[in-house]
Order: structure tokens, then C-alpha cells, then sequence
């Protein structure tokens, strides 16, 4: 039990700000077309491999690029990683058990979800599935563990 | 057995490190704890396990 894997319960919050505001920041991108973009993340990056839509592959690179929807991605990842995996104020056995049962049951969802999507959607809509797939695992563990817990609370305030 | 030590769910979970709601959950049967648990909690009352916990037929299969 000593060795959980888990974040101290201090990061809870700052991971839940960073996950909400890439994620605005993401749909507001993906879904309103809105430019998110920053002028001043317009860096030159060494990349080892690059493929330009109009040309070879190439390696070992030094391309121009907006780094912002990095950023945004490694907002969303890191955020959600800290919220979903940080200790509870009162970490014990129940909650660790919540915990693991709301991970398989985001693996399973999320899989079926992506099955689905492979026979209902096509082209660039499958592209976007995919792309938001790297998301929505965490998004759905975090729902479900969050549900999970705000089921237990309010069954034990009952009485 | 928490009443006839005047203890609330709060006041078990607090001597034995967990939440409110795993005293809950356990006292309704809905969560089996781990053998360490139940140790601390028959450690608490000072008695043994086996007479706070008991194995049901449905257990078995």
C-alpha cells in the first residue's frame, strides 16, 4: 500500500486547472474554430523526424512552427494526469478501489467508444476521433472516478 | 459494536485512517475491507475479528 503511484493531494487542484483550461482551449480550437494560436509560441524547434505535406520526409530538422497546440496537449495530459491520480484528502483502501475499477471501466468505454466511431464515422471525422481519443481516456476515468465518489458521499449522508 | 463504545463513523474512521463513507459503506455491507483494516477496526473495540466480521454462504461461491 506504501507504494501507490500516486501525486501528493496538494497537486489535485492545480491539475484540474490545467485539464479545464487546455480543454477549453482545445474544444474552442477543434469545434468554434476559434485561433488560439499565440504569435509569440512561433519558434523555431529541432525535430528528429518531419514529413511537410508537400515533400519528402525528412530528418533531424530544424522546422518553424506555432507551439501552442503543444503546450495545450501537454496542459491537458499533465493536468488530467494530476487531477485523476493525486491522493484524496482521506486516502484509504475504498477510494483506491474506486479508483481502479473507474480506470477499467474508462478503458472499456473509451475502446467501445473508438470501435463505434470506426463504423459510423469516415475521413477527417475519423482523423478527429482519433486525435481526441489521446484525450478521452483520461476525460472518462476522471468523470467516472469523480461520479463515483459524489455517489458515495451522498449515499453515506443520508442517514 | 460502535454504539456500545459511544464511537460516531467519524470517530472509528479517524482512529483507523480512512473516510467517513468506507465506515459507511462497510457497515451496510456494501464494501468487504482488506484484512488490515478489519484488524485495526477489531483492535479498536479490543476484540477479535471474527466477532465483529463474519463470512456469509454467498461468500463461498
Amino acid at each position: 500500500m506504501k507504494n501507490s503511484y500516486l501525486f501528493p493531494y496538494k497537486y489535485k487542484k492545480i491539475g484540474l486547472l490545467l485539464f479545464v483550461a487546455g480543454f477549453t482551449l482545445l474544444l474552442m480550437g477543434f469545434l468554434f474554430d476559434v485561433d488560439v494560436e499565440l504569435s509569440y509560441l512561433d519558434i523555431k524547434m529541432p525535430v528528429i523526424v518531419t514529413n511537410p505535406l508537400f515533400s519528402e520526409r525528412q530528418y533531424f530538422q530544424m522546422v518553424e512552427t506555432n507551439i501552442t497546440h503543444q503546450i495545450i496537449i501537454l496542459s491537458i495530459i499533465i493536468g488530467g494526469l494530476l487531477f485523476g491520480f493525486s491522493k484524496e484528502r482521506v486516502e484509504d483502501e475504498l477510494i483506491s478501489d474506486i479508483r481502479n475499477k473507474s480506470l477499467v471501466w474508462a478503458v472499456y468505454f473509451n475502446y467501445s467508444l473508438l470501435i463505434i466511431s470506426l463504423f459510423i464515422l469516415a475521413d477527417l471525422d475519423m482523423l478527429a476521433m482519433i486525435v481526441f481519443n489521446v484525450f478521452t481516456l483520461l476525460l472518462f476515468f476522471i468523470i467516472r472516478f469523480e461520479w463515483k465518489k459524489y455517489v458515495l458521499k451522498k449515499t453515506s449522508h443520508e442517514e | 459494536m460502535r454504539a456500545i463504545h459511544e464511537l460516531t463513523q467519524q470517530d472509528l474512521a479517524d482512529k483507523i485512517q480512512v473516510s467517513r463513507q468506507t465506515i459507511h459503506t462497510i457497515e451496510k455491507g456494501k464494501y468487504v475491507p482488506s484484512t488490515l483494516l478489519a484488524l485495526k477496526m477489531a483492535a479498536v473495540f479490543q476484540v477479535n475479528v471474527l466477532e465483529i466480521f463474519e463470512i456469509e454462504e454467498s461468500d463461498w461461491s
